[in-house]
């Protein structure tokens, strides 16, 4: 990833210091060593804030027509020019990024829940249990997501909300299939098998025991399902079937570019909401890859 | 292995039946008819209710919707999955057609992405961490992050019109005779945009594995046995390395269906992406049921071949089997 | 002199075609058109065809969705089934690219006496397939496949219900045949009407293509309803799917749905065997890809190009545009069963749109925002001049004080979808109506369109639709009578069934005036611009007369005398 000497003694030098200290300690010594992870998060730091303070980082609200404005270059008053309708494209990307970001978080939220219950469950109890659980998995994953996803979205009509739920109910399967791997090799551990000797209660077992070990790596692939959260409500967008304007994403602010007249002379219509989509969900990915290092040590030879 | 492969096949048939189920509860959420959709807003104005309730009566939309699921599910076992309500013609006709225009673009994204990730990856392994790396991993989470239709959008500007070197869009050029170089010349830049994505994780991919897979205890065996570097990686290194290459080949077609949708309608190009992009906006029911469990049937059988494959590739499976 | 006319016109290009067909008004129309039926010289056939410079052309439009088969029984504006149709078939009549004079086709006169209509039909037409074409055809399609009641044409019908004798009782089963046609021989048919209609027949007539007897009498007709699977019988045939055989100049070669639709040349055309060697046509799903082939020239006439291209197209030295912009607008539909009952509050409503800014703004200054209900020389009748039309917020703001408008109230704006190329028209709208006070909200309704529509109470003040009329006043009539626009308006419907009726240039312009000021006075609807029609043509498509127009019928493309500059 970043430029560094494959010396072997500098490899491991991170991996013995780490050995001492604390797991958290561990994690972030690794983590920081992760050049672009770091700068990455700081990155996605910057667009949170900047989403979070909308109202404070722009001067316009972004449903506003300004007369004259239509895609109109930028200027003092309007850094980033106006759009198609005459709406100052600064104050959308910013508030686009609250809708793009949230829809990403939100949907991950949903999808990640339901695969901690539903992996929870088939990984700890096994059996029949797990049979029909896995089952449905293998079934849902056999869909092409986003071609489902499409095709729940226009069957619901398309809104914020649907786009949000249809993600998040849809993309579980992949997740739940991870938490119960994570659970079954957990489970045969020895501290756990200690556990259950003692007469611990199953559900005492699970929460404080065995989730916790869960978590790390779920909490990669609900980076990850981010990234690809935010490029589906793009992909919906551009079909008519994601955020409905005048509410801005930064999906359905690209489809700006749809018009050659634009894409040629209007470069402040659709680059920074192609930027703002492209260096996030590249952060965001970059963010996971540093996460999973770190938490992975056997993968810190990355 | 004989019974693994047996079992494997017979879990199709569940699978499929749950496919059909998740399908039907999904269309029984519909709301309002295709109807809606089927009419020009310009001829809406001049129809009476009562022409619209005919209308409806006379495509069958009246019916409840178990009624309409089982005659949908009744006909799709006999391998008919009912008639495309607006193209008037069997959704198998459509699907397949569809399939037909769709499958080239698809191999030739596999094919090109496959050789470039493949190929990339072991470059970027061999030297990790230098400045290459960082620009070929760089290279690789682009094709992640950026969306397909954005990037398509920008090939047809800068190739096919600033650079005048492709066609935009279409199948055929319309008044050449049919002909092997027109196909191709329409299927390379639709194809390009469908393979980004897949390059660029099967670069990561090849890199990280072969990273592992280098560092392992027979590589520094085959090292210590004074074998050339070149060959330790490509002999021992990449065989084991890429074992897994033909599962993840195997998971990537519903990816490539997905990104199919966008690219196809960029592009013009009339494939499954396409007609299914026009059935969600007709709602035209048969039509998405049909077009979601081909689909869905076509990325299982996928799966199924590449873990057929990878039993026979990989001498593993077969001793734990056996 | 028709004949000479019309020679001296085939070798120049659309634009000066167009050019002179705007200038030449009625009468150069008349006869541009008129005059490639079938009258050239025999020699000069025979000159045309050893230079005939053929070539394929390419024909695209924006299509969001497919097109069903080829079997198009009527014409229906806006709809791509329109342009297919017009290669393929021919109807009775025709009517000049400006909308003033009617022109022969497969009737080559036509004579009207008291309520019946007398056709005397074109000899020697031969359909695709070498079979002559009949008076049998004629009262086969009208006749029966028109108005059977196994058919399920949503719009055909109507058309003649109540103006054709008989065709009420048939259509709704209670009669074998139509009483009100006959054919007395091989070229001639005649109408029996309820009521002496003149224009506003021969206008129903431009909706109907004519059919082949004896290749869909083939079909029993117990099979031309609809079957379990809700597929109409008639469209399930070869012919509907393969032949889509008709008396036009071209005949289908190759049609796949969705995606390409090829012609080539009938030799045995009436009018003379077409230059083309080849014509497809090809639906463009998304507007990039088809400005895109446009500009490389894959594309040779686009129709209905985005407006955002305009400028684009207009800096290109490889074509030429037409803007032309047929009877059709866009336009809000007030519910008036609701909050819109005073027709203050609708005029003020009206007023406050700012139509040149949305014009400028929206489509690119390809279109002039609206300044009546009706436009541009419908009728011949002038597009300015209407009240409640101009830019005025403070008296719209005045107007909807008076009229008791609920300022707290949030007006609900229906549509049937919220796409992305209109979405900045919708919110133009909103800021408009937002500085009078009246709050807006999008009520997008999707799947429900149809539902809400047709099913009482209707779930929306005002909705936005497209908007399209006919030739004649009678095609004016649904804005007083449409049950989802409110109550039938009595005094509106009087004056449609005069003008109707009215055959006079000058008395049915003064009618149309009439109709007009009271239109707009009215505000059931509030028309904001018309549909941009702005078609692309390349440079080296040649020779057509007269300019494609977006408007009833395809053939003032000149589709005999087209052919591809090498």
């Amino acid at each position: 990833m970043t430029v560094k000497q494959a010396e072997p003694e500098q490899l491991f030098e991170p991996t013995r210091r780490s050995a001492t200290a604390t797991p958290r300690a561990r994690f972030w010594l690794r983590f920081r060593r992760h050049k672009m992870a770091m700068a990455s998060m700081i990155f996605l730091a910057i667009v949170a804030l900047l989403a979070l303070a909308a109202p404070y980082v722009t001067q316009h609200p972004p449903e506003k027509i300004h007369s004259g404005l239509t895609r109109a270059a930028p200027s003092a008053e309007h850094i980033l020019g106006g759009d198609v309708a005459g709406r100052d494209v600064w104050s959308r990307v910013v508030y686009g990024g609250r809708v793009s970001l949230s829809v990403g978080l939100v949907a991950v939220s949903i999808s990640i829940l339901i695969a901690l219950i539903l992996g929870s469950l088939s990984g700890y109890y096994g059996g029949a249990v797990d049979m029909a659980i896995m089952r449905v998995t293998d079934v849902m994953m056999v869909f092409p997501l986003l071609i489902l996803i499409m095709t729940v979205v226009s069957v619901l009509g398309p809104s914020i909300y649907n786009v949000m739920a249809v993600i998040g109910l849809l993309g579980w399967p992949t997740s739940a299939r991870l938490v119960r791997g994570q659970i079954l090799s957990v489970r045969e551990w020895d501290f756990v098998m200690a556990a259950r000797c003692l007469g611990v209660q199953d559900r005492n077992i699970m929460f404080k025991h065995i989730l916790p070990h869960v978590l790390a790596p779920l909490l990669v692939a609900a980076t990850f399902g981010v990234a690809s959260a935010i490029l589906t409500e793009a992909g919906l967008s551009f079909l008519g079937l994601g955020v409905l304007p005048p509410t801005p994403s930064w999906g359905n602010m690209l489809n700006g570019a749809q018009s050659i007249y634009i894409l040629e002379r209007h470069w402040w219509i659709w680059v920074p909401p192609g930027m703002a989509i492209l260096l996030t969900v590249l952060a965001i990915n970059f963010m996971g890859d540093g996460l999973r290092d770190a938490f992975d040590p056997r993968m810190s030879l990355d | 292995m004989s019974t693994y492969i047996l079992r494997r096949i017979l879990l199709v048939f569940p699978l499929l039946l749950g496919v059909t189920i998740i399908n039907y509860t999904i269309f029984a959420l519909a709301p309002g008819d295709p109807l809606s959709a089927m009419i020009d807003p310009l001829e809406l104005n001049s129809m009476t209710e009562e022409d619209v309730r005919e209308a409806k009566e006379a495509l069958g939309l009246n019916k409840p919707i178990p009624v309409r699921y089982l005659l949908w599910l009744s006909q799709a076992i006999r391998g008919n999955l009912g008639y495309s309500i607006w193209f008037n013609t069997p959704v198998f006709d459509v699907m397949l057609r569809a399939l037909g225009n769709s499958m080239p673009v698809m191999i030739f994204a596999l094919m090109t992405s496959t050789i470039a990730g493949i190929a990339l990856g072991i470059v970027s392994a061999l030297k990790p961490y230098s400045l290459l790396d960082s620009v070929l991993t760089t290279f690789a989470f682009a094709g992640v992050a950026v969306p397909g239709f954005f990037f398509a959008l920008l090939l047809i500007y800068a190739v096919a019109i600033r650079m005048d070197l492709l066609p935009t869009g279409g199948v055929t050029t319309p008044g050449l005779e049919p002909s092997f170089g027109d196909r191709l010349a329409h299927i390379i830049l639709p194809g390009l945009a469908l393979a980004y994505e897949t390059t660029g994780s099967l670069l990561r991919y090849t890199r990280s594995s072969l990273l592992e897979v280098l560092s392992q205890d027979y590589m520094t065996t085959a090292r210590a046995k004074g074998l050339v570097e070149r060959i330790v990686v490509l002999r021992h290194g990449l065989r084991n390395a890429l074992l897994p290459i033909i599962t993840i080949l195997g998971l990537r077609l519903p990816f490539l269906f997905g990104g199919a949708v966008l690219i196809e309608t960029v592009f013009n190009y009339p494939g499954v992406g396409l007609t299914m992009v026009q059935a969600a906006n007709m709602r035209d029911y048969p039509l998405m049921m049909g077009g979601v469990l081909l689909t869905a049937i076509l990325v299982l059988l996928s799966n199924l071949i590449a873990d057929l494959f990878y039993t026979v590739a990989d001498p593993r499976i077969r001793y734990e089997e056996g | 002199m028709q004949s000479s006319e019309s020679n001296s016109f085939s070798r120049r290009n659309f634009l000066k075609g167009s050019a002179i067909a705007a200038a030449g008004g009625l009468l150069a129309a008349c006869t541009q058109t008129a005059a490639p039926a079938g009258e050239a010289p025999a020699a000069d056939e025979a000159a045309m065809e050893s230079d005939r410079m053929g070539g394929t052309l390419v024909f695209g439009y924006p299509q969001k969705t497919s097109y069903q088969d080829l079997l198009a029984m009527e014409h229906n504006a806006g709809n791509r089934r329109y342009y297919l149709v017009g290669l393929t078939h021919n109807c009775l009549v025709n009517i000049s690219a400006d909308y003033t004079t009617w022109l022969p086709e497969l009737a080559e006169s036509w004579d009207f006496e008291g309520n019946d209509a007398t056709f005397n039909l074109r000899q020697g037409v031969k359909w695709h397939d070498g079979e002559p074409f009949t008076s049998a055809d004629v009262e086969f399609t009208i006749g029966r496949l028109v108005g059977h009641p196994n058919v399920n044409q949503w719009n055909g019908v109507r058309h003649f219900k109540g103006i054709i004798e008989g065709m009420t009782e048939f259509s709704e089963g209670e009669a074998d045949a139509v009483t009100g046609i006959s054919a007395p021989d091989d070229h001639t048919i005649v109408f029996h009407m309820t009521n002496p209609y003149r224009a506003a027949f021969l206008e129903k007539l431009l909706n109907f293509p004519i059919m082949p007897k004896h290749l869909l009498s083939q079909y029993p007709e117990d099979q031309w309803g609809i079957d379990e699977q809700g597929q109409q019988g008639l469209k399930n045939t070869p012919y509907a799917k393969q032949q889509g055989i008709g008396t036009g100049p071209f005949k289908v070669s190759n049609y796949i749905p969705d995606q390409i639709v090829e012609y080539e040349p009938f030799d045995d055309y009436w009018g003379g065997k077409p230059q083309l060697d080849k014509l497809a046509f090809v639906p463009y799903t998304d507007q990039l890809a088809m400005a895109a082939a446009v500009e490389k020239g894959e594309c040779h006439i686009a129709i209905r190009t985005p407006q955002s291209e305009y400028e684009r197209f207009q800096a290109m030295e490889h074509v030429d545009i037409v803007l032309n912009h047929g009877p059709s607008a866009f336009a809000w539909y007030h519910n008036l069963r609701y909050v819109l009952n005073d027709k203050r509050v609708r005029q003020g409503l009206s007023l406050a749109l700012d139509r040149e800014q949305i014009a400028k703004d929206f489509f690119f200054g390809t279109v002039e925002g609206a300044k009546a209900p009706l436009w541009y020389g419908d009728y011949g009748i002038s597009p300015d001049s209407a009240k409640w039309y101009e830019y005025n917020p403070e008296k719209a703001r005045q107007l909807l004080e008076e009229g008791g408008w609920d300022f707290d109230y949030t007006f609900r704006l229906g549509m049937s979808s919220l796409s992305a190329t209109y979405e900045p028209l919708y919110a133009m709208l909103r800021e408009m109506w937002d500085a009078v006070g009246v709050k807006t909200e999008f009520h997008v309704m999707a799947a429900e369109y149809t539902n809400i529509l047709n099913n009482p109470p209707h779930d929306f003040d005002t909705l936005f639709s497209g908007y399209g009329w006919g030739l004649t006043p009678g095609g004016f009539i649904h804005n007083f009578t449409d049950p989802r626009w409110g109550d039938v308006d009595e005094q509106g419907v009087s004056m449609i069934d005069e003008l109707i009726l009215v055959e006079d240039p000058e008395a049915l312009r003064e009618g149309a005036l009439r109709l007009q000021e009271y239109a707009a006075d009215l505000q059931r609807h509030c028309v904001i611009a018309q549909v941009p029609g702005i078609h692309v043509i390349n440079k080296r498509v040649q020779s057509g007369s007269v300019v494609p127009v977006y408007g009833p019928r395809t053939n003032w493309i000149d589709w005999v005398n087209v052919y591809m500059e090498a």
